[in-house]
């Protein structure tokens, strides 16, 4: 659907399906990522349709390759495109810091996809600050339509101005659905050709202080193109308030206004562009006595438009999030616009407190938690118990785990409490190398998946087998990028396109890195994964398992594609006596207390069938039931 | 805060793994068909591994921003009974509840550290909130379809069994059609048909629902 032609036609595109169909509209013919959310399905769809349209995806290793291809296409003339998660920013950041000084000829965009709110990150960084940083332009979509619109143009601005341009949607706009306008789809496609000028591509010492020079030279015509974008519109109603809005915020401000009935009483300026509409903001500042600044999450706007104020000699009174107007960090939403609004206007509200307020209050508090867990029939549950139970064997007390991103990550949650740490792609074993050579004397283990090992674990294992550390790294191999939604990746043997590849064996990865200790388990045979990581963990130096088991989300539907049924279990009740190993220790969101709160049993709506309880199981009271 | 009056706002909540995403995408993508104007918002973050899951469906001329505010759902459909408790403070007054009764346990109640209500607190505290609730065990009629996992195609058959949005029943079923994966449809609008007469069978025994809705 997402490549038809049908110009004008609306169909329903999620936002990241809108900037896919953007790249596509605008010819793109080098499109890479590192899966991330909320990033993962912009490439996803440019895949889809890759072979049909002429377009070249792939799944990079990691978001800083990613990108190097994509800046390798584009300096040989063709539109090139790299999108990732925000933080995946934070590898692509090297070549950034360069390209911005070369330039590109094809053009170049960079989709940083944000997480406002951190709801699927281990933080919410504000990667407008990299565009600030680099100096270079970025959009940011109010909805799911410009998102599309601001890609297209991203390309013609990047050709332009011979300079890559960034889009930052955040994860609202990334995964909202829309009814979208297509626009017409760009035939052309162009031979690649790397026109040797060594003073403009070779970024290297003396070189590169000229070419600094050219980026600042560039700055008033970027300023000049941003001026006339209609991503930035001012909307004159009222002289009470200006409100500055940027991104999704923008939609957010006009409910609250609607809702608010302010139309006549307050002016919005919407923000799309980086930099900010000069011109704009200081008309409104011109016209209006005080200014809400509303932007997720730091407040970059909010500061830049206190320096034009400040240049301008305007006595505004500028409000956002440094005074407390808006919340110092994460997401908004419409009822937070709303009470923001309320209060800088001295609006009250009108909304009595009674008696549905307290039963909404009672129902909220009656909800339990839901942590999220890993899957019934999780291989990752699986290899943690067994990690707990060697451990537990070793004596050598508890040990700690340094943990990384992935499916795996959620051993932070109870009942497995198995990640002491977590950081970013990697870290694992880096910071499992600093606690073993700091001195740290409990066992330490590393626990990394296989995609993120193939992304950043590789120089980390050199580091630590290198310098000598004592740890065990443990790889959580499913066989995918679970978490983010299966895309391959070279330890699966297939590409972005869907060809087969040569298959990447972190064993044989590990061992080449130097670690003489590397042995493969299946989780699933409880009592060998136990015995090989008590081996592990006894081991001088750095041992290395790999724990390797299809992820059973990947068996499902293998089986129900294949429609072989799967044999499910069941709890013995003469057997059981509660002692709860399989929950309170194993922890499958399958097994739950019977009513009477003292016997285990299996939901099958939920039990994956992967027999791993009945191993686990002391009493011997888990068996296998029937097939579904 | 009540929405206005050219609108209408589905609420979908449920835990990950129910395929609550699909069904926001044939509501949509159904209204997309019959020309309306839709903003969804899928709000799940990393909770695809058993967290909750909510999806808002904004329908009408007027909407541009996906996420409804507090007090403004029209519909709730509830495919796990304390989701719908957690979303409380989105329901209309009169709203139209469509809950699942077949619950699934958080890890916090396995291990616990707390307290699942009874399906009767549940279902009691909510009927205070709403005009109008229905509940059904559409896990069985998943079941009954073919496979549990089909829940959510119970589910939209019972939206649809309401008769309460502009969405006709055939555009939902070409929607199906459109979305389901290759080879299930059959088992789909299996699926489908379950839910809408089960609904309808409900509606039948107690008070027609108005079609409430204005146009969009």
């Amino acid at each position: 659907m997402i490549a038809q032609e049908a110009l004008g036609e609306r169909i329903l595109l999620l936002g990241n399906e809108a900037i896919a169909r953007g790249a596509i509209e605008a010819g793109v013919q080098v499109a890479t990522s590192y899966p991330g959310t909320p990033s993962s399905e912009i490439l996803e769809a440019i895949a889809s349709v890759s072979r049909k349209l002429g377009i070249y995806a792939e799944w990079s290793t990691n978001e800083k390759v990613a990108f190097e291809v994509a800046i390798g296409a584009a300096i040989s003339g063709v539109r090139a495109f790299s999108s990732m998660k925000h933080v995946g920013v934070n590898w692509a950041a090297d070549p950034l810091f360069s390209i911005n000084q070369t330039g590109v000829i094809g053009g170049l965009v960079l989709v940083t996809a944000d997480d406002p709110g951190a709801y699927a990150s281990q933080n919410e960084q504000d990667n407008r600050y990299y565009a600030l940083a680099s100096e270079l332009p970025m959009f940011e979509p109010a909805d799911v339509q410009e998102a599309k619109e601001m890609t297209v143009t991203a390309f013609d601005i990047s050709e332009e101005l011979e300079l890559p341009v960034m889009l930052r949607p955040t994860a609202r706009i990334c995964h909202s659905r829309a009814d979208v306008a297509l626009g017409p789809i760009r035939k052309e496609r162009r031979q690649a050709k790397f026109n040797k000028d060594p003073k403009r591509w070779v970024m290297m010492a003396g070189r590169s202080r000229p070419r600094h020079k050219w980026l600042h030279d560039k700055l008033p015509q970027v300023q000049n193109v941003v001026e006339k974008l209609a991503f930035n519109r001012l909307e004159i109603g009222g002289d009470e308030l200006g409100i500055i809005a940027s991104g999704v915020s923008y939609v957010y401000v006009k409910e609250a206004v609607r809702n608010l009935k302010l139309e006549n009483r307050v002016s919005v300026l919407k923000i799309g562009t980086y930099p900010l509409p000069l011109t704009s903001v200081k008309k409104l500042l011109g016209s209006v006595s005080s200014v809400l600044i509303v932007e997720e999450v730091e407040p970059i706007n909010e500061l830049y438009v206190k320096t034009v104020a400040f240049d301008e000699k305007k006595r505004v009174d500028i409000r956002g999030r440094l005074t407390g107007d808006l919340p110092r960090q994460w997401d908004l939403n419409v009822d937070i616009v709303t009470d923001s609004l309320s209060q800088v206007l001295n609006i009250r509200d009108e909304r009595v407190p009674g008696e549905r307020e307290l039963l909404v209050k009672k129902a909220v508090e009656m909800a339990p938690p839901r942590p999220l867990a890993l899957c019934a029939g999780c291989p990752h549950a699986a290899t943690y118990y067994a990690l707990k139970r060697a451990v537990y064997k070793l004596a050598k007390g508890p040990a700690i785990y340094s943990g990384d991103i992935g499916c795996y990550t959620l051993g932070a949650n109870p009942p497995v409490d198995m990640q002491d740490t977590n950081y970013c792609m990697g870290a694992s074993i880096g910071v499992g190398c600093g606690f073993s050579q700091a001195g740290v004397k409990e066992p330490i283990i590393a626990t990394i998946g296989d995609s993120t090992f193939l992304h950043a674990g590789i120089p980390a294992l050199i580091n630590a087998v290198y310098n000598r550390a004592r740890l065990t790294v443990v790889v959580f191999d499913n066989r995918a990028t679970a978490m983010t939604g299966f895309q391959p990746h070279p330890g699966t043997g297939i590409t972005a396109l869907g060809e087969k590849s040569r298959e990447v064996l972190i064993e044989d990865v590990a061992r080449s890195c130097g670690a003489e200790f590397v042995e493969v388990i299946d989780p699933h045979q409880l009592n060998n994964a136990i015995a090989a990581m008590h081996k592990a963990l006894g081991y001088d130096g750095v041992s290395v398992i790999v724990s390797r088991a299809q992820c059973v989300r990947d068996v499902l539907r293998e089986a129900r594609r294949k429609g072989v049924a799967t044999e499910l279990y069941d709890i013995d009740p003469e057997r059981c006596n509660g002692c709860g190993v399989c929950i309170t220790m194993f922890g499958c969101p399958a097994i739950t207390w019977r009513e009477d709160g003292k016997l285990a049993e299996v939901d099958h709506v939920l039990c994956a069938g992967c027999g791993v309880c009945a191993q686990v199981c002391p009493l011997n009271a888990i068996h296998p039931a029937r097939a579904k | 805060m009540e929405s206005g009056p050219s609108e209408l706002n589905i609420l979908i909540v449920g835990v990950g793994g129910q395929g609550n995403l699909l069904a926001s995408e044939i509501i949509s993508w159904a209204s997309v068909k019959q020309v309306l104007k839709v903003r969804v918002a899928d709000i799940f973050g990393a909770a695809q591994r058993g967290g909750a899951v909510t999806s808002h469906i904004r329908i009408g001329k007027d909407v541009y921003n996906p996420v409804m505010p507090r007090d403004s759902a029209h519909i709730l459909l509830g495919f796990e009974p304390v989701e719908c408790l957690r979303a409380a403070n989105l329901l209309r007054p009169d709203c139209t509840a469509i809950i699942n009764t077949r619950t699934i346990v958080p890890s916090s109640v396995s291990l616990g550290q707390a307290t699942y209500p009874t399906l009767v607190e549940i279902t009691s505290l909510i009927q205070k909130l709403v005009r109008k609730m229905i509940t059904l065990d559409a896990v069985s009629l998943a079941l009954r379809a073919g496979d549990a996992l089909m829940l959510n195609i119970v589910m939209v058959g019972a939206l649809a069994g309401t008769g309460v949005t502009p969405i006709r029943k055939e555009t939902f079923i070409e929607a199906i059609k459109d979305l389901a994966p290759r080879g299930t449809e059959h088992k789909n609008l299996t699926a489908f048909t379950l839910g809408f007469e089960a609904v309808q069978e409900k509606l039948a025994v107690e008070h027609p629902l108005k079609r409430g809705i204005p146009s969009l």
